[in-house]
């Protein structure tokens, strides 16, 4: 009988793995910063420094606590840095079939790399946030050298701590003290590990089989009722796929609130600048609910009951229109009330001019599709 | 009228899967197309979808051409998949208000069939839920009532039994024969033989991508010297 050449080597199989993701991930991060994300993340983190020095000479105090919010806001940014990190098996569905016989080796040897490596990442994490936080830890009155080095001893241990329970609830000790590995449980962990990881990247980028969260949303039945079906019903579909399309959605209305609240910093600053503040919500919220129009095109019904992938493209682009000129009017009456009328409505303008121009483009790239009758 | 396949290849990467194949589905016929795994048959069946691009040949449909009017043609024909392919984001009512909708059908009419047919596959109270609420068994009888709903002039089925439940395989079958009554085409593709033997008028056999066969059951049967009772041995 012919051998293959292609051999698993054991040994080298969390490796493997490992390689593989790395190289996904590669590939998936050079999709997410493109030009356009760039672009968007340099102006944030612009408006961010901003808002940072206008605040930083104020004590920020909170009445009648003895609290400031600079210290609210350092023990939030320790908290959401110790929910970053997990263990990371990379194990697989078919492990539990094809490498039941191996569990002695996986145990003695992949469960070691893939615990080391996991510690590894989480001190990499937690030291990034670290760095991250220090202008708001020393705001928030941690001085001293040793103050800072204690608190970041500290989200390391409590984050190795946390490694170390999970690893232990996926492979137990029996009453003699030998690990097992418990299988369903360690599956649905690395599963939804890389449901996670997906789900990331599926924001910005097209992912094969990634399957999308989906949410009812029936409190907006009421608002899709005014939108039957019986007219123009790809531009139907597409509004519902938008509004129950859980990660999509979310983002874009966590935009909303973090442009809400640039906008109230930027309040004393110069009108150009919540002008392209807007004009970069406008244009990344668009960005961002385009991927759901890309994963969803090929679908077999799309393709039987809208043949004309022009139409599709179109009904989209009016779908996500329909959507955001709620925000844009929103972000336009709160502008009245922080800034003065003339400027809400000039904030307004621009935000409905920058969706115009990228409806408008879709329409043109919509034109140039091929094949399409 | 009725479904007209002339001379088609189909395959991938430019290599055939299947060949010259030329027959038709009248209206009224329940045509099934039948073979080994990798024979063709889900080739055959995208090429009449029109959801692949054929490498020679023409389909046509009450004679509309695929090529000249592909919506056209699609406007006229209800498919079956073989698994249930649905929207996530869609309820079951939206599903079907937009299944009538697309098609031009989403009136009074068209709905009291739907929920007749909702009733009869006992999905009737759950028009607000969503795909993953529902069994794969459940999601296929959407997939049945979506398909019958319409007044459609050629019905398409893949493997129309898999996942489905006996009581809702005889109503299937029942709704099937009464369609044909009414002058629909239909064309399906299944591996149970001697069941398909009782309600189809004739077998397309497919062997390498070539129709090797073209007939009734017991024509089929013949010629391959068993009883029309035994074709589920036609492959043994």
């Amino acid at each position: 009988m012919r051998q293959s050449e292609n051999r698993v080597q054991l040994d080298a199989l969390y490796q493997d793995r490992l390689q593989r993701k790395q190289v996904e991930t590669k590939r998936y991060l050079k999709l997410l910063f493109n030009d356009h994300f760039l672009l968007f993340l340099t102006f944030a983190f612009g408006a961010l420094v901003l808002a940072f020095r206008q605040l930083s000479g104020q004590s920020l105090a909170i009445y009648g606590t003895g609290v400031t919010l600079w210290q609210v806001l350092a023990t939030l940014w320790v908290i959401v840095a110790l929910f970053f990190g997990h263990f990371q098996s990379q194990l697989e569905k078919a492990d539990r079939l094809f490498l039941l016989a191996a569990e002695g080796f996986l145990l003695q040897d992949y469960l070691k790399r893939a615990k080391r490596r996991s510690f590894l990442t989480v001190v990499m994490i937690e030291v990034i946030f670290f760095v991250l936080g220090l202008p708001l830890f020393v705001r928030a009155g941690l001085h001293g050298p040793w103050t800072l080095v204690f608190l970041l001893l500290l989200m390391v241990l409590v984050k190795v701590w946390h490694v170390q329970r999970e690893f232990q609830t996926l492979f137990p000790a029996s009453s003699a003290g030998v690990h097992q590995i418990n299988w369903p449980v360690a599956v649905a962990q690395s599963e939804k590990m890389a449901a996670r990881r997906y789900a990331f990247f599926s924001l910005f980028a097209e992912v094969p089989k990634q399957g999308m969260a989906v949410k009812r949303r029936a409190y907006l039945d009421r608002f899709l009722a005014h939108f039957s079906f019986s007219k123009a019903p790809a531009r139907q579909l597409a509004l519902r796929q938008l509004i129950r399309n859980e990660s999509g959605l979310t983002l874009v209305l966590r935009q909303f609130g973090l442009t809400v609240f640039l906008l109230f910093i930027l309040r004393k600053q110069p009108l150009y600048i919540a002008v392209i503040l807007v004009i970069a919500f406008t244009y990344l919220a668009v960005r961002q609910l385009w991927p759901i129009f890309q994963r969803n095109r090929h679908q077999l019904w799309n393709k039987l009951l809208f043949p004309r992938g022009q139409y599709q493209m179109r009904a989209f682009s009016q779908a996500i229109f329909t959507l955001l000129c709620p925000l844009v009017i929103l972000i336009g009456l709160l502008a009245c009330c922080l800034f003065t009328l003339v400027d809400g409505l000039v904030l307004m303008f621009a935000g409905f001019i920058t969706l115009l121009v990228l409806h408008f483009q879709i329409i043109l790239k919509s034109d140039k599709l091929k094949g399409d009758k | 009228m009725g479904l007209e396949i002339h001379n088609l290849s189909a395959g991938y990467a430019g290599q055939p899967v299947v060949s010259n194949l030329t027959f038709s589905v009248a209206s009224g016929q329940i045509v099934a197309l039948i073979g080994l795994n990798g024979a063709g048959k889900s080739t055959t069946l995208k090429q009449v979808i029109g959801v692949g691009r054929p490498l020679n040949g023409s389909l046509t449909l009450d004679g509309q051409r695929l090529e000249d009017e592909p919506a056209l043609y699609k406007q006229n024909l209800a498919y079956i998949p073989e698994q249930p392919v649905l929207y996530d984001e869609l309820t079951l009512d939206e599903h079907l208000h937009l299944m009538l909708a697309a098609h031009g059908q989403d009136d009074a009419e068209h709905w009291e069939r739907v929920e007749a047919l909702l009733s009869l596959f006992r999905l009737d109270g759950k028009g607000h839920w969503l795909p993953k609420h529902f069994s794969k068994g459940m999601q296929q009888k959407v997939m049945i009532v979506a398909a019958f709903s319409l007044d459609a002039h050629l019905l398409v089925i893949d493997e129309p039994f898999l996942g489905l439940d006996v009581l809702a395989q005889k109503q299937l079958i029942r709704l099937m024969k009464e369609r044909a009554e009414q002058g629909m085409a239909v064309l399906l593709t299944t591996h149970l033989l001697s069941q398909a033997a009782d309600f189809v008028d004739d077998f397309a056999l497919l062997e390498q991508g070539q129709l090797a066969f073209f007939g009734p059951a017991e024509a089929l049967a013949a010629s391959r010297h068993l009883a029309t009772n035994q074709l589920d041995e036609l492959f043994s």
